[in-house]
């Protein structure tokens, strides 16, 4: 009888959750959930700042797009434009410039 | 058991351990790596959830100078929308609003009117300052949505080759047609799963946790067309089409050397930014997706042909006839005159004489003169970045036995080409022998901040340097002292062309009197040439021959190239 009681109380004592583990899990746990938390407010406060700037480019993207709808709209009055219309008038005289160098051959090349 | 126990503990632990790196790990992407798509979600609720937010990459045109301006981009502004039961005085809402945009008063009291319906819309596009004035406001019963549209800030530059976004027949806006289709997938904003089940993306998509394709394809387009370039095509474009009255006029401006498309484009077109009141014949881009016979601007390629495979030197002669029976048919220089025995194979360029041509064809055979028209690209699609391209016909000289398909085929006549394929193969003769694939988009900057340049191939080999010089040659002669009698030569800068004029097939198959197609094709400078250009129109009224029409439309780009980009001169004003 005390044999086998003896048994049991050693068996028990080995089912039993050892302190350092508990306790090193435990902390584990909570610095996971910390990092966790920390790492949400981050995220939140990036999301805010992200939201805020993408807003922001777009609208200026916008913006960019107009006033290259009017860039265009000038390239276009401005190849429409006659020399004449901007009181340009023929050279009686044209000259050329000298060219550098020949280039009347590329064979070989 | 105990240490089944501690074996356990471990295990647990561990498992812990992992999930917990998981979960961080999971947190890094969504913040780090995604955060972006998480802030334009965000976004869509900035004012209202009502409306999904529309995203799409941009198409850039490149200025000379490499500064790049949207061809396609984003617009920004607002919906204006009223909850009728909410909106308390009518009256003194309709000043409060007025007073920032103006609103249609008899729309406003319809909408007032309804006040079952709790979302009235009132307004479309409002300005971003007039859509934050609004809100700032706070109109009873009155509501801002942020909205984004696809507009197009050149409106109708190069309307064909951009394309526009539309609504396909699953409802799903899509590129419809140009670049705006062909690249759909780089362009797409609408990737989905981002938002779906956390755990369950965390361990079913881990391979899209770790690595984001989506930023390895998504991104802008880089085209190689020049605004301003393009511009000035347009203008000259829609003056011949209106001068001559023509069907269709179209061009094409080409670094021969890359295939950089600088500008094409054809008249009549659209406006993207209106295509619902467009043509829907004008949709599409004939420059890729029609055939046309180009007429005599083949000649210099039948000439290159023959000098290359050596049956033909620039100084050999030939007995021109005026008119030659082949095969029962008959067919004859523009003319109909003769030239008579030792005809110079520079007056098959200078005249334009069919009887040459054909003569060159003779002397190739037909196994020659088919491979170097196949290795110049007709019959095949050119490869350019642009949906629908038609392959060519050149079945003719495929199929066909007999001498007079490889004559007709010599001078332009029989065979059919896109301008596309056109210039690709007339662009061997300004690129030393080689042929090259003709592009539009010359890099995509994705979304993960790298630019990808994109490669289009090298040069393929064609003719020999020594046979495209001969030719050029001829060229620069024709401009010199044919061309307008050689009164548009320019005495600094040597520029080779040539023109082509070509009947028309007309109902029943047979070639109809008085339907013309016009082509002229040129580039500079010759002997080093940076642009090439092809120039048609397609019935023209009132003029027979293409050098009426294109030599001073070809010849006031020529020129507006050379002031553009500032070519230096190639040769002395002596014309040396």
């Amino acid at each position: 009888m005390r044999s086998k009681a003896k048994k049991r109380q050693s068996r028990g004592a080995s089912l039993a959750m050892p302190d350092r583990t508990i306790t090193m899990l435990s902390f584990l746990a909570a610095g996971i959930f910390f990092v966790y938390l920390v790492l949400v407010i981050i995220t939140v406060s990036y999301a805010t700042m992200q939201t805020s700037l993408a807003a922001e480019a777009r609208t200026t993207e916008g913006a960019i797009a107009q006033l290259e709808t009017t860039y265009y709209s000038a390239i276009s009055k401005g190849s429409a434009s006659t020399p004449s219309s901007a009181g340009l008038v023929a050279p009686v005289v044209v000259e050329y410039a000298v060219a550098k160098a020949p280039g009347l051959s590329f064979a070989g090349r | 058991m105990r240490r089944e126990v501690r074996l356990r503990l471990r295990l647990l632990s561990g498992g812990l351990f992992l999930v917990a790196l998981l979960l961080v790990t999971r947190l890094y992407f969504v913040q780090i790596v995604h955060g972006r798509d998480f802030s334009l979600r965000a976004d869509r609720q900035y004012i209202s959830s009502s409306q999904e937010l529309y995203d799409r990459g941009s198409i850039y045109f490149t200025r000379k100078d490499g500064t790049l301006l949207s061809a396609a981009a984003l617009g920004t502004g607002f919906t204006v929308s009223i909850n009728p039961s909410k909106i308390g005085n009518p009256e003194t809402a309709y000043a409060a609003l007025n007073a920032i945009t103006p609103v249609d008063k008899a729309a406003f009291d319809a909408s007032v009117a309804k006040t079952t319906d709790p979302y009235e819309v009132l307004a479309k596009r409002v300005p971003e300052e007039a859509g934050t004035a609004i809100d700032a406001a706070k109109i009873s019963g009155v509501s801002v949505t942020r909205e984004r549209w696809r507009t197009y800030p050149a409106s109708t530059e190069a309307a064909q080759s951009i394309g526009f976004v539309a609504f396909d027949n699953d409802n799903t806006l899509a590129g419809r047609f140009g670049l705006e289709r062909y690249y759909n997938d780089v362009l797409d904003r609408n990737a989905a799963g981002l938002f779906g089940n956390f755990f369950a993306e965390l361990f079913a998509n881990l391979d899209n946790v770790v690595v984001d394709a989506r930023a390895s394809r998504q991104g802008d387009l880089v085209t190689t067309i020049d605004p301003i370039v393009q511009e000035k095509l347009d203008q000259i474009l829609a003056a011949t089409n209106a001068q001559y009255s023509s069907q269709e006029t179209g061009g094409i401006i080409m670094d021969p050397s890359t295939g950089e498309i600088i500008a094409m484009d054809s008249n009549p077109s659209f406006d993207l930014n209106d295509f619902t009141h467009g043509d829907p014949a004008h949709f599409g881009n004939p420059l890729v997706e029609h055939q046309y016979e180009f007429g005599s601007i083949m000649k210099p390629l039948t000439m290159t042909a023959g000098l290359d495979a050596g049956v033909i030197t620039p100084t050999s002669v030939y007995n021109d006839t005026g008119c030659t029976t082949v095969n029962k048919s008959t067919f004859c220089n523009y003319d109909l005159k003769a030239r008579g025995p030792n005809t110079p194979m520079q007056e098959i360029l200078s005249q334009s004489l069919n009887v040459g041509a054909a003569f060159i064809a003779t002397k190739l055979g037909h196994e020659r003169f088919r491979t170097y028209f196949e290795k110049l690209g007709f019959g095949t699609e050119t490869g350019i970045d642009l949906p629908s391209e038609v392959r060519g016909d050149i079945q003719n000289i495929k199929n066909s036995p007999r001498d007079i398909e490889y004559d007709t085929a010599s001078f332009g006549q029989g065979i059919a080409e896109s301008p596309v394929q056109m210039i690709k193969a007339l662009g061997a003769l300004a690129n030393h022998g080689a042929v090259v694939t003709p592009h539009l988009v010359k890099a995509i900057r994705l979304e993960n901040g790298v630019t990808k340049t994109l490669s289009w191939g090298k040069p393929e080999p064609v003719f020999t340097p020594a046979a495209v010089e001969d030719t050029t040659r001829m060229l620069v002669k024709v401009v010199d002292t044919k061309l307008a009698n050689g009164t548009l030569k320019i005495p600094t800068m040597s520029v080779a062309a040539k023109t082509g004029t070509a009947q028309i097939a007309g109902p029943g198959g047979k070639y109809a009197e008085g339907l013309y197609f016009h082509s002229f094709f040129g580039y500079f400078p010759a002997y080093d040439p940076k642009y090439v250009i092809l120039l048609y129109t397609r019935q023209p009224h009132g003029v027979q021959y293409a050098s009426e029409t294109l030599t001073h439309p070809f010849m006031d780009l020529t020129h507006f190239l050379i002031n553009y980009y500032t070519v230096p001169p190639d040769r002395t004003a002596a014309g040396n």
